[in-house]
């Protein structure tokens, strides 16, 4: 069963082919008019009707009084020109836009005059033409479509505008006399001419249109038609807009079998349907392009792999670690001070080593940065954004039981450049490879009334001798450590952020690794039994390999 | 031979005196580590907040693919924000640097800055003609050693968003 379909749904297709490729066959038809109106059993299936009759020459009945099919192959912007723009070429030929360079360039590359066809050889008073993308020509029914039931509707400024997105408004219209806007002219809405809407230099697509142009009975049954001004309507059948990427949008879109699209004028109805008529690749031409595009994107590849470098850093010999630290100190808050700065010092436990080209710096002030105020929480906060990068080389790896550790001591600078501390803390390095957002609690030591008024007048405070009292003083022995009697001031936190890489010892065909078991294997066997019963179910693996061969000859 | 791919969004600001500000950001890195794609560096647009102006948006786009080496000297975000004031001049607002996190998956990091003070009369001066001291070289954004020779004023924090994948570094016993 043949159906009409709605003539402003937008279908959208893709192509990876040249749009010159492109060709697009047009129908057009006239199924019904005054004399012969169109009658229900046959409403839908009318076009096909018709062609069937065309084609069989059976020509008889009240078929036999409309006129025949009318048919077009549209190549993309190939123009086609409408009686009306061949009737103002010939009568005022310079001011043709047929002569303006620019036209020519777009319309027609090589073959000219060729390619400039003129479609007025109809006798049914159809013509099938097209406007390409430098007629800039806009369809009064995308501008004066009415939504609603109301007379008077009329399309609000912002609609306008999104209609109008891509095309900007240029002088008046040198147009054309006598121009019959079919669609204006029923809804009313308005006689602006539509011409107007130019696209814009950069628009992002390329625009045709499939046009008719028919001369259609008025009420009184006469035609109108003038030698010059040629009265007729103008209709779009079909908008295609190509767009960079090969996106191709229809308006309305290609007909399939059954479905093809209808309009009246007066009392004229036309039916139409669109056909692609493009070549289609074969397989031959589909395997050789698909072959370009495998060999581009393989190049692509390879080009990429040749930027990546082939060797890597050596992981150290197992059971070895190295630790990658890059941690930021990024702010202290609650500290009340001036200028506050902050002193760091990573302590390497016994068996740790530091590695790197460049100067390792385990020990560094930061900047004195003055405070800043957070109303939330109405806590001065200094801070420092201050790079903590350290590579550290262990020889035991996971085995050992003291890990290195950070030390922090926030000081401030008072007014008269007089050093102050405001509190200690330590952070302990994970164990574990990760992100790190920590917040390391301090204190200070607590002091009598009589010596902070003594700080205050002559400055200075209590310090630390020795800043890893902190954690576990330097040089304790004994089962318990007991730091009772001294007496502390809980201070404020500091911000450390720490991002922790480990890269494990392999012992996995290394040479380095070979070389260790061969010169100490009792070291060996000591560090890492877990290693050696791998190796043993390796051996045992080849073994079963081997024999299994043996077998099998 | 290893690589890492850093995809995010420089969201925008906050804490700064005012809040008129554009950023201009880079990547750094260690010896051996090289970008095959994607741009090193770039700079945001100036955004003026409008009624509530604690926050600065910029949703500035980041997109690098890295490869490497060693994993020592690992990437890191350095910054430099600006005030644009009426007049259309710019000052300094602060610098600051993150780590580009070490871990794959979805960051959300906060990145505090600072500006250096310069002397009572430089701060005049900034008050009337709005032109703060400046670092000589930008390498002290991101290098500890000449740090402690600066007095510095604490400013706002970057917010961004990062993305991090990484490829190829556990069949070399590095684990993230």
């Amino acid at each position: 069963m043949d159906e009409t379909a709605d003539q402003n749904v937008t279908r959208c297709y893709r192509t990876i082919d040249l749009l010159e490729n492109l060709k697009i066959k047009v129908v057009l038809c006239k199924v019904a008019d005054r004399r012969v109106p169109l009658s229900r059993l046959n409403h839908g299936s009318a076009l096909s009707l018709q062609l069937r009759n065309e084609r069989s020459s059976l020509n008889t009945g009240t078929h036999a009084l409309l006129p025949h099919p009318e048919e077009l192959i549209v190549r993309w912007q190939k123009k086609v020109m409408s009686p009306k723009e061949l009737a103002e070429h010939s009568a005022n030929p310079k001011k043709s836009k047929l002569k303006s360079r620019e036209y020519l360039h777009h319309a027609v590359p090589d073959e000219e005059a060729e390619n400039i066809h003129t479609n007025s050889k109809s006798e049914g008073g159809m013509f099938l033409f097209t406007y390409i993308d430098s007629d800039e020509y806009t369809d009064p029914e995308d501008v004066h479509r009415a939504m609603t039931t109301s007379a008077n509707e009329e399309l609000s400024e912002m609609a306008k505008r999104a209609l109008t997105l891509t095309k900007s408004l240029t002088g008046p219209l040198v147009g054309a006399p006598g121009y019959h806007d079919f669609d204006s002219q029923h809804t009313g809405v308005s006689d602006r001419p539509i011409h107007l809407y130019k696209p814009l230099q950069d628009s992002k697509f390329t625009e045709m249109h499939i046009m008719a142009y028919i001369y259609s009975e008025e009420s009184d049954g006469k035609i109108l038609r003038d030698d010059l001004y040629m009265k007729g309507y103008e209709k779009r059948l079909c908008t295609i807009k190509c767009y960079d990427n090969g996106l191709v949008m229809m308006t309305p879109g290609l007909s399939t079998n059954d479905i093809h699209y209808q309009f009246q004028i007066n009392e004229d109805v036309f039916q139409y349907k669109l056909e692609l008529m493009s070549k289609e690749l074969d397989a031959a031409d589909e395997e050789k392009e698909w072959k370009i595009y495998k060999e581009f994107y393989d190049r692509r590849l390879q080009t990429k792999q040749a930027h990546l470098p082939s060797t890597f850093q050596r992981p150290p010999s197992a059971p070895g670690l190295r630790v990658v630290l890059m941690g930021e100190i990024a702010s202290a808050s609650g500290f009340t001070g001036h200028s506050v700065y902050i002193h760091y010092l990573v302590d390497l436990t016994e068996g740790w080593t530091v590695e790197g080209g460049q100067l390792p710096l385990l020990s560094a002030f930061t900047q004195c940065s003055s405070g800043y105020y957070q109303a939330e929480t109405g806590v001065w906060e200094a801070r420092f954004s201050f790079p903590v990068e350290v590579e550290l080389i262990s020889v035991q790896g996971y085995n050992h039981t003291a890990w290195p550790k950070i030390f922090f001591e926030v000081c401030s600078m008072d007014n008269w450049d007089r050093s102050l501390v405001l509190g200690y803390g330590y952070v302990d390095i994970p164990k574990e490879p990760g992100c790190y957002d920590l917040n390391v609690t301090t204190w200070k030591p607590l002091v009598s009334p009589t010596n902070q008024l003594k700080s205050i007048l002559v400055g200075g405070s209590a310090e630390l001798d020795d800043i890893t009292y902190d954690y576990i003083p330097f040089g304790h022995r004994g089962p318990k450590l007991i730091k009772y009697g001294f007496q502390t001031e809980s201070s404020g936190t500091i911000n450390f952020k720490m991002n922790l890489i480990h890269q494990r010892g392999t012992l996995t065909s290394t040479v380095e690794a070979d070389s260790l078991r061969d010169t100490n294997p009792t070291q060996f066997l000591k560090n890492n039994a877990h290693s050696i019963s791998e190796a043993l179910q390796r051996a045992k693996s080849r073994l079963e390999m081997i024999r299994q061969n043996k077998k099998n000859e | 031979m290893a690589e890492v791919f850093c995809i995010g969004t420089i969201l925008g600001a906050s804490g700064f005196p005012k809040p008129e500000l554009c950023a201009k950001f880079a990547f750094v890195a260690g010896d051996g580590w090289d970008i095959i794609e994607g741009e090193d560096s770039g700079q945001t647009q100036v955004d003026v907040p409008g009624e509530d102006d604690r926050y600065t948006v910029w949703s500035h786009p980041v997109d690098v693919h890295y490869t490497t080496k060693t994993i020592a000297g690992w990437p890191k975000l350095i910054f430099q924000v600006y005030h644009q004031d009426m007049f259309g001049r710019n000052e300094l607002y602060g610098y600051g640097f993150v780590h580009v996190p070490t871990t794959p998956g979805t960051h959300h990091l906060d990145v505090v800055t600072w500006r250096p003070a310069g002397s009572f009369t430089d701060q005049v001066w900034a008050y009337f003609l709005g032109a703060t001291p400046q670092l000589k070289s930008l390498d002290l954004i991101h290098n500890p050693s000449d740090r402690f020779r600066l007095q510095t004023v604490a400013m706002g924090k970057i917010h961004l968003q990062l993305s991090v994948i990484v490829k190829g570094f556990e069949k070399h016993g590095v684990q993230l």
